[in-house]
């Protein structure tokens, strides 16, 4: 042990600062996956009996898996579709004015707002009873709510984006913003206009590459976190497909014990794919300690 | 930094500390006597969970229950959202773990629930016959003493007795269908209007047509695979072919009654369906449900049953539970808990077992106005099946029918 | 250009309004006497589930005061402890490793990883309890205030530390004088951001916690899932409320670009 922490740690405060951040952030990750992987091969849980790749070969055949997974990806990737072109628009546009008073205020708002309340926002005002509903009612477009369409708990997650959607348009376009005067974008896009740049081409060449390049970490970090999401899509989503974290929890809840290993692996997969999206994030060299630039 | 380093090392130590709860000295609890388990709750504190579904019943437990156990018997009553399969999950991870102090100390359960946590031996008892209280229960009553045809042995409490109704705006609708013929007429000529609840009163109304599929008997008993598989396929084939004359085309589903109440309030759904047979009433004298609202059940009839509460194996607080268990079927919180102005869940306490006052406290109760009487739903009610029969129709609900 | 700039203005302020339209619905709605389809608005407004606030049945106050005191201590500790951290691996070797490993906890969605974890919390004795919940919390909390510090620590920190040092400043001296002043404004901007990862956190909390730690996310749902949708947004003003009011002071404390 003294050999091993004269290696790594050059004194005692050290040693307490990295076991911390060992003990908090690693350690919990690394007995996590173990757990899942044990309790997916059936060398643990009551009612394993030995271990047995039944259960993968069970997950990986099941088509409402990957049907959740597919479904997750779209959710997200919808998302973010959307909230970079909302943001984008916003930012070159409407920069100015988002700056001041109350507008500038109000696009803080949504940031106050946890998942949970979005989501019962949206159902409460995109249901087919919901407030939107009962204007159109009002205003004699339709009679009856079945006639209004379907936003919420609908087959193509429309309930799920907007929510999402609402928190994260203001914080990218805030965000964008904030590069934008970072960055000088301003002053190159100047330069591009004295070299005989149009206004469209300023944006398409100048302003919007920039901002996507250097907001590409963030973006990704987003998209995950999208497709983690589980208070939203618990409320304003379907029975199936369902997203992938409310697939964990009611397989992990249900009455029929051996869907329980399938949980876990269904658990593994995302944690799988956020590896997958971190090494992506990693390769783009903005995003390192200021020491490594 | 060294004040740093003791900051960290007294928060870790107080953070582990803090957890380790007293242990609770287990004596066996069946050879005290009703005032030593009184004296051994008294102070003690209890985590129940239990489906919270409705708001009637929350404000049963809240502004009533709670308070009251508090005050008789000095006991903190804490009660936590779950239905069952979150109960035996909640137990099972808790058994695979080693751990032998429950987070819970009295569960809700029935059916499928029941049978899981036998299952895995996650309850505590026999313990039934120690409470004071349950020589008033009407054990003869085989809907009572039967839990989905399993003998409750003394593992859980017999809480309440209702019946599966279906729940109709007769303002909407004129003559609603008691068979399956007519509501496969009805559900084609008015699409939209029905749907089935993907919980356990979906489950439960699926239930009584498999019965009605193979005729009353059939399927009683230990669980069947064959004639499970025969019904089984009848019946999907019949949602399956009404499936797109559904709400929303048959593409989604409530995922719970409350969702469906809602949309029956909201005017999406002509009907609504419960396992309590007197919830009708109290949703109208609540001002939710529509003065319109009726109940009523299929000719070939629909389930009744029970529900009870349990304790876990585990539990460090049994005394309080069993305590808390034999006030839950005092003649006074049954006859509170039957009203169809508080929650309208039926007694199970025997009409001619409880002391004379309450004898005559529960002939005169409010009638209940908007669903049949409880005595002519006699001749409709079914039994309820094996719990595999549950657990396979939750199964394959999602697979025949939701995701097709 | 003045009609440009005028329309500009003009859409800004119609999607202000959009953004702060829920918060009033939300209002209102928690106001509401009754409110069914296919009323536009209430049929009458009551100050009465507001006064059930204080003392009332419901114990939202105790829920309030709960969510309180797990999303203060989580932010206090966290924040403390990501600062102190972060500068211990900012100047490792192995200080990119550090980096990457931080932001797995932080993007894992927290109900799996709270499924994942449930068993060895229960190991500890640690699920249903509050503490349980406040360490569930710290594990996606802690690693954030890591990432956020990250940025703080630079080689010009570092030569200004090692200057101090040189003039004689005590280790503790260099973070009582130097170190900590110059990071004060991120140690409020992180104190707060962790507030709110705990005040609005819901699938951990509830799977660590076993529904017993009722905080008043879980109140929300309770209500969405009973359907009393004017407790629910009751709840739900009370979980909104405070953040937008520290927004008012300053937005700081609300957005992060370096998340």
């Amino acid at each position: 042990m003294r050999i091993f922490e004269q290696k790594l740690f050059k004194n005692k405060v050290e040693a307490t600062g990295l076991l911390l951040f060992l003990l908090l952030a690693v350690l919990p990750l690394l007995l996590g996956i173990i757990y899942a992987l044990l309790y997916s091969l059936g060398i643990t849980g009551l009612v394993s009996d030995g271990f047995t790749l039944k259960y993968w070969q069970q997950a990986f055949t099941d088509i409402e898996l990957w049907y959740s997974m597919g479904y997750t990806f779209y959710i997200a990737l919808a998302t973010i579709t959307l909230t970079i072109a909302g943001a984008l628009l916003l930012t070159i546009y409407l920069k100015e004015p988002l700056q001041q008073g109350f507008a500038g205020f109000s696009i803080y708002v949504p940031l106050a707002f946890p998942a949970i309340v979005v989501a019962f926002l949206i159902f409460q005002l995109a249901s087919q009873s919901g407030f939107f509903a009962r204007i159109i009612y009002q205003l004699g477009w339709i009679s009856s709510t079945a006639q209004f369409p379907e936003l919420v708990n609908d087959t193509y997650g429309i309930g799920i984006i907007a929510a999402h959607t609402f928190m994260a348009l203001p914080f990218f376009t805030l965000y964008f913003i904030n590069l934008y005067d970072q960055e000088n974008i301003n002053q190159l896009a100047k330069v591009g206009q004295t070299l005989g740049a149009s206004s469209a081409q300023q944006h398409r060449r100048i302003v919007v590459p920039i901002l996507l390049r250097r907001a590409f970490p963030t973006l990704t970090l987003y998209t995950i976190f999208v497709m983690g999401s589980y208070e939203i899509p618990l409320i304003v989503g379907r029975q199936s497909p369902q997203m992938i974290s409310v697939l964990v929890i009611r397989k992990l809840r249900k009455f029929n014990l051996s869907d329980i290993p399938e949980a876990y692996i269904s658990a593994l997969l995302f944690i799988t794919l956020i590896i997958i999206g971190l090494t992506l994030i990693f390769k783009n060299r903005n995003f390192s300690y200021d020491l490594d630039q | 930094m060294k004040f740093f380093f003791y900051y960290v090392l007294i928060f870790s130590v107080l953070l582990f500390a803090s957890c380790s709860s007293s242990p609770d000295n287990q004596t066996d609890l069946q050879n005290l006597s009703w005032d030593q388990i009184l004296q051994k709750a008294e102070g003690q504190s209890l985590n129940m969970m239990m489906w919270q579904g409705d708001p009637n019943i929350n404000k049963y437990m809240q502004q009533y229950v709670v308070p009251q156990v508090k005050k008789q018997f000095d006991i903190d009553l804490n009660v936590s959202n779950g239905q069952g399969s979150t109960i035996v999950s909640v137990l099972m991870s808790e058994l695979e773990a080693g751990q032998q102090q429950s987070e819970l100390d009295l569960v809700w359960i029935n059916g499928e629930t029941f049978y899981q946590l036998r299952e895995i031996d996650a309850l505590y008892g026999p313990f039934v016959s120690q409470l004071p209280n349950s020589k008033f229960i009407d054990f003869s009553n085989p809907f009572i003493k039967y839990d989905f045809q399993q003998s409750i042995n003394g593992y859980e409490v017999p809480w309440g007795k209702v019946q599966f109704t279906i729940i109709y705006d007769s303002a909407r609708v004129s003559s609603p269908p008691t068979n399956r013929q007519a509501l496969r007429q009805y559900v084609k000529t008015h699409p939209g209007t029905f749907t089935i609840a993907n919980d356990f009163s979906g489950m439960t109304f699926l239930k009584s047509l498999l019965i009605g599929m193979a005729g009353k008997g059939t399927l009683s008993g230990e669980f069947n695979e064959q004639a499970y598989q025969k019904y089984s396929e009848r019946l999907w084939n019949y949602i399956n072919d009404i499936k797109p004359y559904f709400w929303k085309n048959g593409e989604t589903f409530p995922s719970n009654v409350t969702a469906m109440h809602q949309l029956f309030v909201n005017g999406e759904l002509n009907f609504t369906m419960s396992n309590n047979d007197t919830e009708v009433d109290n949703k109208i004298l609540e001002g939710f449900f529509p003065q319109t609202a009726r109940a009523y059940v299929f000719q070939k009839g629909t389930i009744r049953n029970s529900h009870y509460v349990g304790i876990p194996k585990n539990s460090t607080h049994k005394a309080a539970a069993m305590v808390v268990s034999n006030f839950l079927i005092s003649p006074e919180a049954q006859y509170r808990k039957a009203r169809p102005d508080i929650w309208g869940d039926g007694t199970v306490l025997s009409k001619l077992k409880v002391p004379p006052k309450w004898q005559q406290k529960f002939a005169a109760m409010p009638q209940r106005y908007y669903a049949p009487p409880r005595d002519s739903l006699q001749d409709h009610a079914l039994r309820e099946l094996a719990p595999e029969y549950m657990i396979r129709l939750y199964e394959d609900f999602r697979t025949e029918i939701i995701q097709k | 250009m003045t009609s440009i700039s005028k329309s500009k203005s003009m859409a800004a302020r119609m999607i202000a309004l959009a953004f702060v339209f829920p918060v009033l619905y939300l209002l209102v709605l928690s106001l509401a006497d009754s409110w069914i389809f296919p009323q536009l608005l209430p049929e009458a407004l009551t100050l009465k589930r507001w006064g059930t606030l204080v003392g009332g049945a419901n114990n939202l106050w105790g829920s309030l005061l709960l969510s309180l005191i797990i999303a203060f201590t989580v932010a206090t500790v966290s924040t403390i402890c990501g600062f102190f951290t972060s500068k211990h691996l900012a100047y490792h070797p192995n200080r990119s490793l550090w980096m990457r490993l931080s932001y797995f906890p932080f993007v894992l969605s927290p109900v799996i990883y709270a499924a994942v974890l449930y068993y060895y919390f229960i190991r500890l004795g640690l699920s249903g309890s509050i503490m349980g919940v406040i360490l569930g919390q710290l594990l996606i909390a802690y690693p954030y205030s890591v990432i956020l510090f990250s940025g703080f620590w630079s080689k010009r920190m570092l030569h200004i530390e090692k200057l101090v040092q040189t003039l004689g400043g005590h280790r503790w001296q260099t973070y009582r004088r130097v170190l900590l002043p110059m990071a004060q404004g991120l140690l409020l901007v992180c104190f707060f951001q962790t507030f709110l990862i705990s005040w609005f956190e819901y699938g951990l909390t509830t799977i660590i916690g076993v529904g017993k730690v009722q905080t008043l996310t879980l109140k929300v749902f309770q209500y969405i899932n009973e359907a009393s949708f004017y407790n629910a947004a009751l709840s739900s003003s009370l979980l909104v409320l405070p953040p937008i009011i520290l927004l008012y002071f300053n937005k700081r404390y609300l957005f992060q670009k370096r998340w």
